[in-house]
């Protein structure tokens, strides 16, 4: 193999002028340092004040919680609402789902909630599955960056339009059917069992504790 | 197999970086250069903007809580291609007032687009203080 190496104009140390040099690097310094992010707190708060008179909410009708535990789901009494065919959640849901949130940081011992994506017949099979894979996945997102639900809590499925709770040839019963859920996949309980002695009729409670089950 | 390697004179090599650098200036940082002061005070001009809808969130959670006071830290990322707010979230650790306002102003104010553009992101935290006005006197 031949190499040969052929030197071009000059054979002896380059020298670049000095303010030429100087000059290159106050160029170059932008580049190399100047597109940092600039960090900063504001001092002063910024003030909002009520100008109105506080609006009155209505009672609600009756008094079951908007959010409730139930043995293996935490139960809403309102729709989370989506933009039309999309997964993006309508402002008028952020109450409800911070008190989802709420629920579920004040209760520890749920380990594990799966939010449930689900879709009406309206459209095709795969297409209704993946919007609700979504819409669960949106809903999962928000309770964790707006609500602060810890991450490792959260997981989301679409099950699409395989899981009805309404009939699909009625428009009532298809909203139904477009909804999201929440699932307890994994949670601390005690069991409390109370056993009777036939012979002597004498009554024992035992207590189970389950840790994440 | 024949190598040949040329070098070039350092003249060459001198305006060959100046133009490299010249050229690349105004792709890395010649879009708008705000000082930290500037940048901030603009981004704040730019909160402002939805400060009716921040106002509407508090008036409807004063329905559920008359008494509701106090404050919330938001915190944000200006990217400086777009100038969009990313990252827009709320710090539990430094806020007061209920998870109900909180994602209602951080809602509220997705979608802000910082105009002109910067060439830097900007790393912002805001503190909002929520406080019912005086009845006017009578």
């Amino acid at each position: 193999m031949l190499v040969s190496v052929q030197r071009g104009l000059a054979m002896t140390t380059p020298t670049i002028p000095r303010p030429a040099k100087a000059l290159f690097g106050l160029l170059l310094l932008p580049l190399l340092i100047g597109c940092g992010p600039r960090v900063f707190e504001n001092e002063t708060a910024k003030l909002i004040e009520s100008s109105a008179p506080p609006v009155a909410v209505e009672a609600p009708k009756s008094q079951e919680p908007r959010v409730e535990i139930t043995d293996d789901k935490i139960i809403i009494r309102e729709k989370v609402q989506f933009e039309f065919n999309e997964a993006t959640i309508k402002p008028e849901s952020n109450d409800l789902l911070a008190e989802v949130a709420k629920v579920m940081n004040d209760n520890p011992r749920l380990k594990t909630i799966r939010v449930d994506g689900h879709a009406s017949s309206e459209g095709e099979d795969a297409y209704n599955m993946k919007l609700s894979e979504k819409r669960a996945k949106a809903v999962m997102d928000h309770l964790f960056k707006q609500g602060k639900v810890a991450k490792q809590r959260l997981a989301f499925e679409g099950f699409g339009e395989t899981q009805p709770i309404g009939s699909n040839d009625t428009e009532s019963g298809r909203e139904a059917n477009r909804r999201v859920e929440f699932s307890i996949l994994e949670q601390d309980f005690v069991e409390t069992k109370k056993i009777v002695d036939p012979a002597t009729g004498e009554a024992k409670t035992e207590t189970i504790e389950h840790k994440g089950e | 197999m024949t190598t040949k390697i040329t070098t070039r004179s350092p003249a060459l090599t001198l305006a060959l970086g100046l133009a490299s650098v010249l050229g690349l200036s105004p792709l890395g940082c010649a879009v708008m250069a705000r000082d930290t002061p500037t940048y901030e005070s603009d981004t704040s001009a730019l909160l402002d903007t939805r400060a009716d809808e921040l106002e509407a969130c508090y008036a409807k959670q004063l329905g559920f809580n008359p008494a509701l006071a106090g404050k919330l830290t938001i915190t944000f990322t200006v990217e400086k291609k777009t100038g969009k707010l990313t990252q827009l979230t709320w710090d539990k650790t430094r806020t007061s007032v209920g998870e109900g306002l909180a994602t209602c102003v951080v809602s509220a104010l997705e979608g802000l687009r910082l105009d002109p553009i910067d060439q830097r992101d900007g790393q912002a935290t805001f503190i909002y203080t929520f406080r019912a006005s005086a009845p006017a006197a009578s």
